[in-house]
């Protein structure tokens, strides 16, 4: 038996020892359990399966073991009660499950923000214009008026950026309201057409459908719409700034810069075509060098046939 | 009683189940191997800077008579033309070949920073018009066939515009031509972007921007559900290898070069410049109404990516009079890979081609 079987077999023996445990307690007490051994064990076995695969393998199985992580948590709360528990509130539960859809969005696609962040995370954005408001007040410094003009830019472009964020973040946060409510009509369109949700993977699919709905219709409103161009427009501001205060540093330390690489991509630019204008001519100059000498060898003929009349 | 009755036992039932197809779906897909872009045999007729020009090759044992016209196939400069040719049972190129058409195809390959200032230009009158000239001249024609994916098709139209007397008759597959109908989320996201201030500071544009921007337009489905069923849907090797070949393709995303990005965006999505008329490339104008060339436009009902609209709005804004629409029901992707297109869409085109 290989490696992996055995990882398989221990894991999915740890899993069948939880369950049974959980469901047994979950007769009993209706209270949430803190710790979740599966889940740790879906890791643990994770961890020992990934490293063999190759990369495009460890992306999309890590996606399908995050996704399962994600539908069996939600489920959970739903589990979490006794048959006989008239109290349970399906309708906080729902709330607490799906409300915040920025954080299921952000655990789908990655990240919440459409261009890759880069050092521009909000730990590094509050540091950022903390450090430089500190470094003004230190008289003397030495920075030049160049200098201090560009980390004052730099700054206005970050809070810019840090306030384009957090109004997008919070069109998920209503995204994710409005989702919950059209996931709990669609629960109760199921109830008055007499059936029932009796499975993870039937509420998971009904909140697919529901979120996706609502967030079809929202994404094409002029409000994300702007939203969407000002998180964009504000973080290529920021690397923008940025790359400008690089390269000045950069100038002055004698290190190539942005320009400099811009300036030879222009040059290769210009030559390439300039290549290619060439050849253009060359095969024109072909085509015409070989009708020439069609013609040529036409001529005679001609001037043969005549002869023979 | 609630309507949400997940009883602990069933929940537990349900992830011991689940987990076991996980294990054995791993197990089939570690199992795999490796995953070939593009399935049916070709030939490099012509290469240029990152460009190739394939010739795929017809089956030796084919008594199918070829259409006598080539067929050049302009893929879109996002993401990679091996989704026309992504398994032997769903290939448009291999039902194309079946069809009876010489078929060629243009792969852009991967544009780097030296490639960051090409224009839709060069794209368009460079390129795509060099590449035309090399089939021809192989072929010993003076026209072709021209059939434009998506993206692709909006350049094709460009340079059938142009080059007319090049062209023998166009296809169109899932193109936009209005891209400012109401339905086109693409289009709606980008209209309040400064598109010179993104070039200006990406240089190119990331695929990842690109990956990115087409999960989000159903992140729900694309980016989560789609794996809570993966499990479902491995029971082979066969469709453990279909499901790979399909994950490869979506993001496997080229860079996009800075300036054509530029010009695509600001004069197609945000001027909506095609249909008025205004698009320019290189100085020249392109005007739909000099497409004097049959067309064929095909489009899927059910495109969350191009909007049928948006395809649609061809009809009646080119010069000729032999225009003919065909709808596809299915989505974006379903009409070069579903089973339903492979039947459908390539004997379509090859008996719409053969007849003209």
């Amino acid at each position: 038996m290989g490696e992996q079987d055995f990882l398989g077999a221990e894991w999915l023996a740890a899993q069948r020892d939880f369950w049974e445990h959980w469901s047994a307690q979950t007769k009993a007490s209706n209270e949430r359990q803190t710790d979740n051994p599966w889940e740790a064990a879906l890791d643990q076995w994770w961890k020992s399966v990934a490293p063999a695969a190759p990369e495009l393998m460890q992306e999309l199985l890590g996606k399908t073991v995050a996704q399962a992580k994600q539908l069996f948590q939600m489920a959970e709360l739903f589990a979490r009660r006794s048959d006989d528990d008239e109290s349970f509130d399906w309708q906080t539960a729902i709330q607490q499950t799906f409300g915040d859809l920025r954080r299921i969005i952000a655990g789908i696609t990655g990240t919440m923000n459409p261009v890759p962040e880069d050092m521009l995370s909000e730990a590094s954005i509050e540091d950022s214009v903390a450090y430089l408001q500190r470094l003004f007040t230190f008289p003397g410094l030495g920075l030049g008026h160049r200098s201090q003009a560009q980390q004052r830019e730099m700054i206005a472009r970050l809070i810019d950026y840090q306030k384009a964020r957090m109004d997008y973040e919070r069109f998920f946060v209503d995204l994710g309201n409005l989702a919950v409510t059209r996931l709990q009509e669609k629960v109760a369109e199921v109830e008055s057409g007499g059936g029932r949700i009796e499975s993870a993977r039937m509420l998971y699919d009904l909140w697919v459908e529901a979120s996706e709905a609502v967030y079809a219709e929202q994404v094409m409103t002029p409000d994300y719409v702007r939203l969407y161009g000002e998180l964009i427009n504000s973080q290529m501001a920021v690397k923008l700034q940025m790359r400008t205060m690089l390269d000045d540093s950069f100038t002055a330390l004698g290190m190539p810069t942005t320009r400099d690489f811009r300036a030879l991509e222009q040059r290769a630019y210009d030559d390439r075509k300039a290549i290619k204008a060439l050849q253009k001519e060359m095969r024109r100059g072909k085509v015409s060098v070989k009708k020439k000498a069609a013609k040529k060898r036409v001529a005679p003929r001609k001037r043969a046939a005549s002869r023979d009349r | 009683m609630a309507p949400i009755d997940i009883k602990p036992e069933q929940l537990a039932e349900e992830v011991e189940g689940y987990s076991r197809k996980l294990h054995a779906g791993v197990e089939r897909l570690l199992g795999v191997g490796e995953i070939e872009a593009g399935v049916s045999p070709r030939e490099v007729v012509y290469q240029e800077d990152k460009l190739t020009l394939y010739r795929y090759l017809p089956d030796p044992e084919s008594a199918v008579q070829n259409n006598e016209t080539p067929l050049l196939i302009v893929y879109a400069l996002v993401n990679r033309p091996y989704m026309t040719d992504i398994q032997e049972d769903r290939s448009t190129i291999k039902s194309l070949l079946a069809a009876g058409q010489e078929v060629y195809l243009i792969d852009w390959g991967y544009p780097d920073s030296v490639d960051r200032l090409l224009t839709l230009d060069d794209y368009v009158n460079g390129y795509i018009d060099r590449c035309v000239d090399q089939v021809c001249q192989r072929n010993q024609v003076d026209q072709l066939n021209l059939l434009g994916i998506c993206q692709g098709g909006a350049l094709s139209l460009c340079y059938t515009a142009l080059h007319q007397a090049k062209v023998r008759n166009l296809i169109t597959m899932v193109t936009p031509v209005d891209f400012q109908t109401q339905d086109n989320m693409l289009s709606a996201w980008v209209q309040h972007l400064d598109v010179d201030l993104l070039v200006e500071t990406q240089g190119n544009i990331p695929g990842e921007f690109l990956n990115w921007t087409f999960l989000a337009l159903k992140p729900f489905t694309l980016g989560g559900q789609k794996y809570v069923h993966l499990l479902d849907s491995l029971d082979d090797d066969e469709r453990a290898k279909n499901f790979l070949r399909m994950e490869k393709w979506i993001f496997d995303s080229p860079d996009q070069a800075g300036e054509a990005f530029r010009q695509f965006i600001k004069q197609f999505y945000q001027q909506n410049a095609l249909i008025k008329g205004k698009v320019d490339l290189g100085g020249r104008r392109v005007n739909l109404k000099k497409i004097t060339c049959p067309v064929l436009n095909i489009y899927g009902e059910q495109d969350h990516l191009v909007p049928p609209r948006a395809s649609m709005a061809l009809k009646g804004r080119i010069g000729g009079s032999d225009y003919t629409e065909v709808a596809f029901p299915g989505g974006h992707i379903g009409v070069y890979v579903s089973g339903k297109a492979q039947a459908l869409i390539p004997p379509t085109i090859g008996d719409w081609l053969n007849q003209r």
